[in-house]
This record gives structure tokens, sequence and C-alpha cells, in this order.
């Protein structure tokens, strides 16, 4: 009997051990608190994550990038055989016969709401009035995108931040309002840092601008109104300030803005001495994997979603040097006017040229080696780049050459195929605030500062000056004497061309291999899945 | 058995001794185990490992009722010496089987549960649990996605129940629930993609499982409440018995290939095609390079058992098994190394019993770089697949160059290597005490560790990657651990009165577990650059020399989880013709958010032994007839621990990432099920069955779902305000269709139907969520199912082909539309034994029906434009007007009927019985596993699940894609085993 006493006294010991837990979750490698009860250490790191959001978002071939341009005159992602289906997705964008389960609009809406949310995080984390300034910068910049692209603007109060249930959405004139109060705050406030990687004080001002010029037809997007004097005038004042800044310039080679070396070096960071037009960039760093707490992203799907797979002949990495997609049409490629060259290209840049061939800009015709052989596809034919082009490519013979291609970004040939190339992204460009002002200037009706503004930066492109200028040319969308035209010039490939298209009333025009069309294409749909867990957003007309 | 001891040891009065023993009645050999019980009471014990036994029972009593799991039990008339043959059972009512959290009759069970005890499994070289199964329990299908030893499998039991992954059934061994997940490191090598799973249960020794028993319906299952939902395999392993020492000894050598060829032209096929398509890559060779990357190596597998023990107090087994399985692909494998020891004993009168087990396992796996979800730079499958069968791979020592920029095959196997050795201690102890004759309080403590190391490398000299391994090389270390402790503490109460039988449970129990896994990678190394200049040190053994630049560290430590169950079940029985159960848990979890902490799960059932009624007493058709009804529900609870509330993680480049916010509602999921059965056997029980009609409704199902943006995370952890529905019914029958002296033959049916929907009206006709991304060329966001109101899970969602035009383009439609149904509706499975004499032949044949595969690996991989690149392309493509210019367009063109029929398994068995005086028993076998498919799909094998459960379809897992995975091996196995006592 003793011995059955101290058995079961020993036996339920063991319930010692386990006595009713309480079950709290213990995160072990993550923290529950975003500090916004502490000191505010954490707002500068949850800072870094809102910038690295931009990093996808705009380096990416298939995010902003595509919907900004594969919708255009300039771009078209032509199905070559085996490559580039992709569901459709490419064809129907350059088509215009898109529906609301579009993947990449989809992903451009998530991935714009995790900017604008990880800046509102930031936000509310009892942030220094610097970081503040930068979050409500990023923040409106999501926003900039949301009204662009979509026309409605989901948002959460910075009170409410971390909240999983529906969110307010704003309509076009509530977003304009929000986004100019919030900017105009921060551009008076001075509290924003300087340089071409963080929220400045002109990009600010540059995101502004944008803002203020789009406005009317971001209202009504099919018969937009008379741009506001005011607001004109207000794009006048904020471009001079920027042009005021004496950091920036205009680079004497035009693809020196977007080469290999186009940023500072480690450990300022700034321009360098061949990226002055950047007022905001994507601070890629050559062979390093961040740069102040922002990651470097690969920038190489710039080059290789255009480039033929055989473009760089190197041992080793045959077959393998590009994607052979992206072009762009005959129309654009033959609108440059005879001393328009330096934007135009398919000519020589150093270090790109002389190590695989490959010229720079529009690349049209046989291509070479760099040893002068010329380049073959895989069927073993020369290698041609055509201006034939088409949405599916019906011939097995030409289906690889044609399309002719646009080498924007000289490729850096030190860090080509994975990431960590050291060519910046050019999100916002010195020459923009110029032509932003001759479109404000002949709003204004002031066509004689717009030429000057328009002269000034094809002075520095060293092509021939223009006598006269207009906004757009409806009969003639490649007519050089438009902002529309000379904005292609500067621009083509750099994401704007959609919103100049829109705002200037000529999207809905037919072009190379887009026939008909539909008001309804002006905005994008909102994604389905969004519409299901956001009963706030409606469904854009037509969709 | 553990439990079954302690049901049948009881002893009252002493008055006679019977003696005896029980045979098998095929071949005389002893039945070692056999349970030997009075009728009517609980006098009972086991046999020895003579099959013999010994036992006093009272001067009054008159029968002896024998069992044993597998075979049919049987009344005798007690003598001095009583001699017992034991024919075989697939189904048998009597059997004792393992349930949750205890034992019981299988005549008093009214839920859903099937047992296949080892005698019955299927012979597999280096099997895991899953597969010894397969084909042989109605309702339960087991996929084996890939080829490679080792890999995971797909269980589902009546259909699939949930959206998200982790749909594999809870695993228990001897009470033990296990974790379910592998302590294996995954990354993703540079440019490889992700690599498979391996499954959890690759630890286990086949050999030391005794049985393994299904909890199919809700009611069986709910007694393991918000980790039931998937079903419950309970695993019980082997122990010892009472005796002299026996030595049970097995090996075995396996070879093998390709169960079906791979569909692509040969050498003379290719040189036609490109002669048509004015293609100009013949290279002058002609060869198969399939074959280049598969290897003929011996499977080999030694193990041995010792069991014995002093008396029934005490008993022990231990088991020892080392096998090396070598994968059907070059440099792939298994190697297993495991320990397994286990005791039995009582104490104290016999009421007080230990029970206690300890598994040790090391496994080393050799992982080809075969990865489920490769883009245009392929995986080693997929070069191969596509390499010129007129270019060779390697002239002498030198690797040749593709022309086409694609990766040598051999170049790709050479510069891998990947090895991931895993350690498990898997052990238990259990206490039991008699407080009363009727009341038992049980305790019981399990662990199971697991702790993972995983080294690889991709050598410089490859090329093709397109990425930055090309020419620089990078290697990879991994770690990962997980331990999960269980703590259970049972009373167990068992009272006669009259004629009323009770039964009840009461229990609490505690389970935690933890994760924690690191990586370091790296890129650029300063050896081993060329191909012609090798040294042989690997980059993961000299991880130091790569690039600091390009050095990349991570570790983790998954949110605890920890839950803590009350449990009691009750069940009166009157008569044995009447039964009636019910069951209750509650389920506390740290995963569930802050406004539902516990979850509650009832369940009830009833039986009617309809036999047993006076009004049958006359009718001689029915040896068996009884009804069941069950109803329960179950939980699941298969989300990220910590998704629950806001979790930020600082992040390599001094930012603080949002992981997600909180969504304080999160809950499990539930599935309410209800399950009618009805149990028959006729001709003297020579034919018995069953069929059962279920209908199972998962609420509130766990989603990753769509955030309204703006989100930091995009998507999060909820229940959906939807539902899905699993409908059908099992039907199974076993014959014994000759049992002669000498001759004996059995058959078994199994047919299971299932259909299966989501309901979710509030998205209306499109979809929820698009799943079954495909890879590959010109397959970027192209998915191919959806999860959809009113349509099974991953339906597919596609363009309708309807053949080419004049210039050779497919005709489609131009909208997606819901096409076909991935999850197999229609599940069989037959087997069939027949002993003659001295031989045993042994036949498993498993198929599926009423289903459709997309063919991703026809779509990007061997498809018709791939020639003009210097690619092979499909046998099935000959003689179609498709244009080479043909864009690559997902359609229904590439959705095909899966419906397969496989012989699995094929066993021939010679028994040469004793040889000498010390080897006893002693059997030779010849075993063929995947046979044969009958199909008319072209792919590997119909029966495929390439896991595409990646950030692009929320992590959602897709079904019936197939995409250049490992295939199926097809091996013959030679086997010797026998006993030494």
């Amino acid at each position: 009997m003793k011995n059955k006493i101290l058995l079961i006294i020993s036996v339920f010991s063991f319930l010692g051990i386990v006595s009713c837990t309480k079950l709290d979750t213990v995160l072990n490698d993550s923290i529950t608190n975003n500090g916004s009860s502490s000191s505010g250490g954490n707002a500068q790191l949850l800072l870094n994550s809102a910038y690295n959001d931009l990093g996808g978002l705009l380096n990416n071939q298939d995010q902003i990038f595509s919907l900004q341009e594969n919708t255009t005159d300039e771009c078209l992602v032509p199905t070559r055989g085996g490559d580039w289906d992709d569901n459709g997705v490419w064809r129907v964008l350059h088509a215009h016969s898109w529906d609301g389960t579009h993947t990449q609009a989809q992903t451009v809406f998530i991935n714009l709401g995790q900017l604008e949310s990880d800046a509102t995080t930031t936000l509310a984390s009892n942030p220094s009035i610097s970081i503040a300034a930068q979050a409500t910068f990023l923040r409106c910049l999501a926003q900039f995108y949301y009204l662009d692209l979509f026309g409605q603007v989901p948002y959460r109060t910075i009170a409410k931040y971390n909240t999983i249930d529906a969110s307010p959405v704003l309509n076009a004139q509530q977003a304009i309002d929000s986004i100019s109060i919030n900017l105009n705050a921060i551009i008076s406030s001075g509290n924003l840092p300087s340089g071409p990687y963080k929220a400045s004080t002109d990009a600010a001002r540059f995101l502004l601008m944008k803002l203020l010029l789009n406005k009317q037809s971001y209202l009504n997007r099919q018969n937009p109104a008379a741009p506001v004097s005011d607001d004109m005038k207000q794009v006048i004042v904020l471009g001079n300030a920027i042009v005021a800044n004496t950091n920036y310039s205009f680079t004497p080679q035009y693809f020196d803005n977007f080469g290999p070396n186009n940023g500072g070096t480690s450990p300022a960071y700034g321009w360098g001495s061949i990226g002055k037009e950047a007022i905001f960039s994507f601070p890629n760093q050559k062979g390093v994997a961040q740069n102040n707490g922002i990651n470097t992203v690969g920038i190489n799907a710039r080059w290789m979603m255009t480039l033929h797979y055989n473009s760089w002949n190197k041992t080793g990495v045959i077959g393998g040097a590009g994607w052979n997609g992206f072009s762009t049409v005959a129309d654009f490629y033959n609108s440059f006017d005879a001393t328009d060259t330096m934007r135009k290209g398919n000519t020589y840049y150093p270090g790109v040229t002389n190590t695989s061939g490959l010229k720079v800009g529009l690349l049209y015709g046989q291509q070479f080696n760099a040893d002068g052989t010329k380049q073959l596809d895989r069927n073993g034919n020369p290698l041609f780049f055509d201006t034939a082009v088409h949405l599916i490519e019906p011939d097995p013979k030409t289906l690889e050459g044609n399309g002719v291609r646009v080498i924007k970004y000289p490729p850096d040939y030190e860090n080509y195929g994975g990431g960590q190339q050291g060519n910046q992204l050019q999100i916002f460009r010195y020459s923009d605030v110029y032509l932003m002002m001759a479109e404000a200037y002949l709003n204004m009706g002031n066509s004689s500062n717009a030429l000057t503004m328009v002269n000034t930066v094809r002075d520095a492109r060293k092509a021939a000056r223009l006598n006269t200028i207009a906004l757009v040319n409806k009969s003639n969308l490649y007519d050089k004497n438009t902002i529309l035209a000379e904005r292609q010039k500067e621009f083509y490939w750099e994401g704007w061309r959609r919103q100049d298209l829109i705002r200037l009333g000529v999207f809905l025009q037919p072009w190379a291999l887009k026939a008909t069309d539909d008001p309804k294409y002006l905005l994008f749909p909102i994604p389905a899945t969004q519409l299901v867990a956001n009963p706030n957003l409606t469904q854009n007309p037509g969709y | 058995m553990i439990c079954l001891v302690s049901l049948t040891t009881w002893v009252m009065a002493q008055n006679k001794t019977v003696s005896g023993k029980v045979t098998d009645a095929k071949d005389g050999s002893p039945v070692v185990g056999a349970s030997v019980v009075v009728k009517g009471t609980r006098i009972g014990t086991q046999t020895g490992a003579d099959g013999g036994f010994k036992l006093s029972v009272p001067a009054t009593a008159k029968t002896l009722t024998i069992s044993f799991t597998g075979y049919a039990a049987q009344n005798v008339a007690i003598s001095d010496n009583v001699s017992v043959s034991l024919s075989a059972s697939v189904d048998n009512l009597t059997d004792v089987v393992v349930i949750g959290y205890g034992t019981a009759r299988k005549k008093d069970l009214a839920g859903s549960y099937s047992t296949v005890s080892a005698r019955n499994f299927n012979q597999i070289p280096s099997a895991t649990p899953d597969q010894l199964l397969q084909g042989r329990v109605p309702g339960l299908q087991v996929m084996v996605g890939s080829g490679q030893p080792g890999a995971a499998t797909a269980v589902k039991i009546r259909g699939n129940n949930s959206i998200r992954s982790g749909t594999n059934p809870l695993y228990v061994i001897d009470g033990v629930p296990l974790d379910g997940r592998s302590a294996r490191p995954s990354f993703n090598t540079t440019g490889l993609g992700v690599l498979p799973e391996s499954n959890p249960l690759t630890y286990l020794n086949p050999t030391d499982i005794e049985s393994v028993t299904v909890l199919k319906d809700a009611y069986a299952s709910a007694i393991y409440g918000s980790r039931g939902a998937n079903g419950v395999i309970l695993i019980t392993t082997k122990s010892g018995s009472a005796g002299p020492l026996k030595v049970d000894v097995n090996s075995s050598w396996s070879i093998g290939g390709l169960m079906k060829q791979p569909d692509i032209l040969d050498a003379a096929g290719y040189r036609a095609a490109l002669t048509k398509y004015d293609a100009k890559s013949d290279s002058g060779a002609s060869y198969s390079p399939f074959k280049e990357i598969i290897q003929h190596n011996i499977i080999q597998n030694y193990g041995i058992a010792l069991s014995g023990g002093s008396s029934e107090n005490s008993r022990f087994r231990a088991s020892f098994l080392a096998s090396s399985t070598p994968g059907l692909i070059r440099k792939s494998g298994l190697d297993k190394y495991i320990g397994n020891f286990n005791g039995s004993y009582k104490l104290l009168d016999k009421k007080l019993s230990i029970n206690f087990g300890l598994t040790a396992a090391t496994t080393k796996e050799q992982i080809a770089p075969i990865s489920n979800d490769p883009g245009s730079t392929g995986n080693l499958i997929s070069n191969a697949l596509q390499w010129n069968p007129t270019l060779l791979m390697k002239s002498g020592s030198r690797y040749i160059v593709n022309p086409n920029g694609a990766i040598n095959p051999l170049v790709w196997s050479d510069t891998y290597n990947d090895y991931a050795k895993i350690v498990t201690l898997l052990g238990n102890i259990s206490t039991a005490y008699k407080l009363t004759h009727e009341l038992e309080y049980k305790f019981a403590y399990g662990i199971n560790y697991s702790s993972g190391i995983r080294k690889s490398e991709i050598q410089g000299w490859i090329y093709g990657t397109s990425s930055n391994v090309d020419g620089k090389g990078s290697a990879t270390i991994g770690n990962a651990g997980l331990f999960s402790q269980t703590l259970t503490h049972t009373l167990t109460y068992n009272k006669k009165i009259k004629d009323i039988n009770l039964s009840a449970l009461g229990g609490y129990e505690y389970w935690t577990t933890s994760y924690e896994s690191n990586n370091t990678s790296v890129i650029g190394f300063d050896y081993n650059l060329n191909s012609n200049n090798l040294i042989d040190i690997h980059y993961y053994d000299n991880i130091q020399d790569g690039n600091k630049a390009n050095l990349a560290t991570t570790a983790s430590k998954d949110p605890n989880v920890d839950v803590q169950s009350f449990f009691t079940r009750v069940q009166l029985g009157y008569k044995d013709k009447y039964t009636l159960s019910a069951s209750f848990r509650a389920d506390g979890s740290s995963k569930f958010g802050a406004n539902n902490k516990y979850a509650y799960f009832p369940a009830v059932s009833a039986k009617w032994n309809i036999k047993d009624e006076a009004f049958m007493a006359r009718q001689k058709i029915f040896n068996t007839l009884s009804l069941r009804i069950g109803w329960g529900q179950t939980g699941n609870q298969e989300f990220p621990a910590g998704a629950a509330i806001d979790r930020y993680q600082y992040q390599s480049n001094g930012s603080l990432k949002v992981i997600n916010f909180a969504n304080n509602a999160l809950k499990w999921e539930t599935v309410t099920g209800t399950n009618f059965g009805l149990d028959y056997g006729i001709a003297n029980n020579k034919i018995t069955g069953s069929l059962e009609v279920f209908f199972k409704k998962t609420k509130d199902p766990l989603f990753p779902g769509t955030l309204a943006a703006p989100s930091a995370s995009g998507t999060i952890w909820k229940n959906l305000p939807g539902y899905i529905t699993n409908k059908g019914f099992e039907f199974s029958v076993n014959a014994v269709l000759i049992e002669k002296t000498g001759f004996n033959w059995t058959a078994g049916l199994n047919y299971t139907y299932v259909k299966n929907l989501f309901i979710y009206d509030a998205v209306g006709s499109s979809p929820l969520q698009l799943t079954g991304q495909l890879n590959g060329k010109g397959t970027s966001a192209t998915y191919v199912q959806a999860i959809a109101h009113n349509q099974p899970i991953d339906v597919f969602y596609l363009r309708q082909f309807s053949g080419f035009d004049q210039n050779g383009f497919a005709i489609t439609t131009s909208g997606a539309a819901y096409s076909g149904d991935p999850n197999p509706r229609n599940i069989l499975g037959f087997t069939t034994t027949v002993d003659y004499k001295k031989f045993s032949l042994f036949i498993n044949m498993h198929g599926a029906f009423g289903y459709y595969i997309y063919n991703n690996t026809l779509q990007s991989v061997t498809g018709l434009s791939f020639i003009q690149k210097g690619g092979n392309i499909a046998k099935s493509l000959s003689g179609i007007s498709e244009s080479i210019a043909n864009p690559v367009s997902a359609s229904t063109r590439y959705m095909v009927s899966g419906d397969f029929l496989k012989m699995s398994n094929v066993t021939l068995r010679y028994k040469l019985g004793n040889i000498g005086k010390v080897i006893k028993n002693m059997n030779a076998t010849l075993t063929a596993a995947n046979l044969f498919a009958i199909t008319k799909y072209t792919g590997f094998d119909p029966e495929v699940n390439v896991s595409k459960a990646d950030a692009s379809s929320n992590g959602i897992p897709s079904i019936g894609i197939d995409y250049v995975g490992y295939p199926t091996f097809r091996s013959f196995t030679i086997g010797v085993n026998f006993n030494l006592y």
C-alpha cells in the first residue's frame, strides 16, 4: 500500500510539469511592436522598407513599366513562337483588350499598396520630422500611381495603419486634394533631405508638377477640361525652384544617364560625375547588395527583355544574353529628325559596344559581335532586327529578328545576368522639369517661353532647335513640333508615355497594331480580388 | 499491441491451466502475439515466439477466443492442449483496433476506421509508411508525386478538405502525434528553383510497423480536435513478446529503371522532324540523351530485429535497419540507418505498466537538381528531355557546349552536389496504473526531435544558368531543427453492468513544437571553374573561399506553437447490439487570434449490430450485418504561427519589414462530417466488406487571402466566409475465394467516389484566386487553375482549344472557362493473394479515374517550337498540322485525362521453411513495384503532383500539374527473411 501511494504521488507529480499554459504567442525571430511607443528608432528602418518597395514596382519589366509602356505606341512584346505568350498578357496591353483579371495590373495594385502601407506604418511609428516628410512623399507617390493607373486611391489613416478590414477609398478629386496638400506641406517644411536617392524637396516638387499637369485628365479622362491657370503657374514656380538647384545639369552624353556608371560611388553615393540629371532615382550599386539600407535591385531586365539570346556571344553565356522580347514600332523608329541622332542612338557606347558589339538606343538592322562578325539567330540565320513586327509573329523564319529593339540602359557587363548591376534606375529626370514647364507655358498661351524650354533640352541633346511648338498634333502623334513627340524622343521607355497620351487626349487613337479602342482602357480595372476584399472600391466603368 | 495487453491481462480466479499453440492456417507457421482470451471475460494472454501460450482459466470457463490483427478470430472449446490455426482476414469485425487514446473492439466501432496490418502492406523497397497503404484503404488516396527516394507524398482522406497547403493527415505513432514537417533545410539554389520537400516519415522502418489504422470520418478523428480535420493515421509499432529470444532477419536487393519511357523523339525521328520543319541542328550522333542521366545501382536493405521477454511482464524488441536506395537519376538517393528499441513492463501485481519506445534514425539524402518550378533555364529533367539526340553530351572528357545555350545535363549533374542529413529521435514513455478494476490512469510523454543539415554546391564551371553562378560557383549550407513534445494524461473507466458496457475516457494533452533554421550561401569561388582542372574539395566544405560581397545568411525561429487540450469520450454498449458513443475536445492554441483562443469539437455515433437481433437468427445469408452512423466536427490549424498578431522583422539591409498585421479573428477551419456505414459478411464471413456514405463540409476555410490594399503583406491568413464540401461513398469487398489445405485465394476490391466543391457566393462566377502557375518559356503569369465558386478546388480554368487553323496556329476561345476537375473522383484499389503450397502470390493494383492532368512539360519543354532552337520535341506531336511559330499558349490542348490503373505491386513468395536447426521460417520473395500503368497519359506517370505552392499563387498548392518531375522508378526486388530462435 505504501508503494502504491508513493507511486501515485510520483506519477501525479508529472502533472506539476504542466499547469495550464496561457497560450501566448512568442515570436522568437520577429517583434510585434513597431516602436510607436518608444523612441522611434524603428522609424528609419521602416522607412527603408518603404524605399525598398519601389525596387520591384519600378525596376521590373512587368509592373509599372509594362502598364505605362506596353499600352502605348512605342512599345510592345510580340509573341515569338515558344516565347512571350505568357497567357497573352503582353498582347492585350498593346491591343487595348485587357480585362479585370490582368495579372500585371493586379500585381501593381498590391505592390502600390505595400508601398503606401509601409509609408503609413512609418508615419505611425514616432518618426523624426525628416523621416515623416520622406514617408509622406512615398505615400503620395503610391497614391499618385494609384490615381494615374486606376483612378481610385485606397488608403489607411495613420491611426489605423495596421488594420486589415476594408480600407477607405479616395476618388480622383479627393486624391488630388490630399496629395497636393501633403506635397505642399513637405516642400515648404524644408525637412526633406537632398540627393537623388532620397525623397528630396525637388522630388516632391517634381511629383506635384506631374499631379498639377495631369489634374484635369484625372478628373475627366475622356474630355479633360482646360488646365487651370493657377495650377500652371504653380508648375512654373516649382520648375524654376528645381532648375535653380545647381546640383543638376544636363549630361553631355544622353545614354550616360542610364549607363552602368550613372551613379555616385561609395561612400558619398551622390550624383557621381555623369548622372546629374537624376532628381529621384533608385540606388542600384555595382556588385553591392545594398546602399544605405536600400537593396540593389537587378535592373538587367531592362536590357535582357529586349535583346536576342545571342546578343552577347561570350563563352559560357551563349544563348543567355537576352529574352528576345520587347520591341518598338516602325512609326516611332522613323520619327526622329536627322539631327536627333544622340537620342535615337544605334550608336557606339564605350564599355558596351567594344565588349559585345551591342550598340545603344534604337537598334535596327544586322547585329554584330565585338569582333565585327555577324550575329546569328538560333537557327543559324543572320540576326537582323527589322521594323516589321506583329503581335503574334507568324513566320518561323523571321520571328526571332522582327522588331526594332531599344537599349535605354547600356548593360553592366561586369554584372550582366544576376542582380547587382550598377545602373541607377531613373525615376524623375531633370530634362522632364523643362518639358513640364514648356507644357505649362503652352497651356498658359506662352509659346515662346515654351519653345525656349524645349530647345534647352534639344540643345543638350545636340538636336536642331525647333521653330514652333504645340501640345499635340492629333493627326500625327509623331509630329516633331509638339510636346507629345518631344517628350517621346526624350523619355521613350521611361514609363511616361501612357500618361502623356491620355493627358493630351490621344490615347484612344489607332496606332501600329492597335486598330480600335474603347474609353474604358483609359483606366485599368480594379483587380477582382480587391473588389471582393474591399467593398469601398467600385469597378471602373466598362469592366 | 501495448494497449491490447492492458485490456487482456486482467486475471481473476485461477483454477486450471490451459496451454496450446496458435498457427497460421496457410503454412503452419507460429502466430506470435495472438490474443488468447476466455470468452466473455478479460482473462487472457498472448502467444509467444513459437506461437504457444499458457493460461490459467476459471474452472467454469468453456471457450477461448483467439484473435490477432489480420486474422479471423476463432472461438475454441477449452481442452488441455488447444491447437488453433487462424486464417487470414483482411477485414475482421472482432479485431481490437487502435483508436484515438485507446483501443476498441471493432465490433463496437461506429466511426469509420480502416486497419491494415503488416502482413498486408505493399512491398516496396525503402517505402515510407504512407506508401505501404497505397490502394489498400477505401477513401485513402496516396499520391507519390516524385520518384526521388524519400519524396513527400500527398495523402488525402476522402477528398480535398482545404484550399491551403498542409492537407496531409495527422500521423500518430504509438500515441504520439507528429509535427508533420521535416527538418530538411529547404533553400533555393540560385537559378534552380524550389526543390521538392522530403517525406517527414522517412525515419520510420517499415518492418517495425505492426499495423496502421486510418481514422476516416469526422467522428473517429474528432478526438484529435483542431489537428484532425485531414483525417488521422495511427501507426502502431511492433513490440516484443514473451518467450526466448527471437531474431528476425530480412534483406533485399533491388534494381530497376523507368516505369514509362519519356515522350520524345529518338535520333531518327528527330532528323525526320528537322527536315520537315527546315531546322538545322543535326550534329551527327544518334543516341538517347535521357539515358545519360539515369543510373542503375542496386538498392540494398538489411534489417534485423530481436525480441523476447522473460515473461508477459517484461518484454522488449530491438531492431536495426540499414538501407541504401540510389535513385533512378544520377547522383540522387537515400541512405537510412534506423534503430528502434522498445519495452513493455508490468509491475506491482500487473497494476502498473510501463512502456517505452525509442527510434533513432539517420537519413542521408542526395538530391539531384530537379526543382518543381524551373524557368526557362530548366532543370536536369527538362534539359535531358530537350537535349538534341544527335548531339553528344560528352566527347571523351570534354563536355559538349550546346549551340542553343541550353545547359548540358551532364554538366548540371556533375557540377551539382547536394546532400541532406537528418537525425531523428522519436521517443515515448508511458506509465499506466490501475487504480481500481475499472479505473486506469495513464501518463504518456513523447518527443519528436529532428535535426537536419544540408550542403549544396554548384561548381563554377557550369554555364547557361543565366545567373551569377555561371563561371563563379555557389555553395549553400543550411541547418534546420524540429522539436516537439507531447504530454498526455488520461483516465479510462470500463465497467460492465449487466448487459451494459460502459467505457469512459477523460484526458488532458499539451503539445508544443518549435522549428528553427539557418542558411548561409555565397557565390564566387576561386577553383573548380574549369572542367579540365578540378580538385576534390567541395565549396561547402571550404565556404570561406566564397566572395564576401555575395554572402547571404539567414536564420529564423518560428513563433512558438502551444496547444493544450481537454477531451472526453463515453461509450455505452448494450448486449453487443447497440453502441452509442460521444466525444468532446477543447483545444486552445497559441496560433489562434485573440478573439478565438479555444476551439470545441463534439462528436456522436451509434451502431446497431443487426445480425445479433432475434429476428435475424433464422436467416442464413448474413453472418455479419451492422449499421453505423457518426457525426462529428474536427479542425485544422495549418497556418503559420504568428499570423494572428502584428509581426515585424529586422532585415539585412537595415530595414524593418512588416510580415503581417494582426487578424484577431483568425481561427481553425472546421470540418463537419456525417458518415453512414453498413458492414456485411456473408457465406460464413468469407465475403465481407462495407459500404459507407459520407458528407463533409469545411467551414471557415483557411485561406491566405488578398488583403484590401493598402497592405504591407498583400495577403493575410483569414477564414473565408465560404465552405468546401466533399460528398461520396466507399465500397469494399473482401472475399476468401478458395480455402483449402495448401491452396488459398483471397481478393479484395475497394472503390471510392468523392466529389469536391468550393462554395463562396460573394465572388460570383469569376475566380477567387488563380492557382496552378505554369513554368517555363512563355508562361509568365500563366495560371491554369482556380479557386472558384461552385467548382472543385483547383478546377482547370482555361481557354478552349479546338484544333489548328490553315497556318498551323491554335484556335482557342478568347476567354477562359472552367474546364475540368484535377481531383480524382473515382479511386480504385484491388488486391489478391494466392497461396499454393509453398508459393504465395500477392498483387496490388490501384487506379484513379475521372480527373485531368495539365501537361506543362509538353507545353513548355518538348513543344514543337523548340525544334527550331535545337531542342528535342515530343513524339506525340508528329503528324499534327501545327506551325513552329504557333505560340505556346495555355489551353485545354494540354489538359488531358489522367485516368490510370497501375500495377503497383506484385510479390511472389516462396516458403523455404526451416533450414537446419537455427534458421526458421525462411522466405524468399521476388517483388516488382510500379510494374506498369495502363493509361493514355503520355508523361512519365499520371500520378503527378508538382507542388506549385509559391508566392505567386499565394502559397496555395495546385493539383495535377505535370512539369519535369522526377520520373517513377520501376523496381524488381529479391528478398529473403527468416527467424533465428
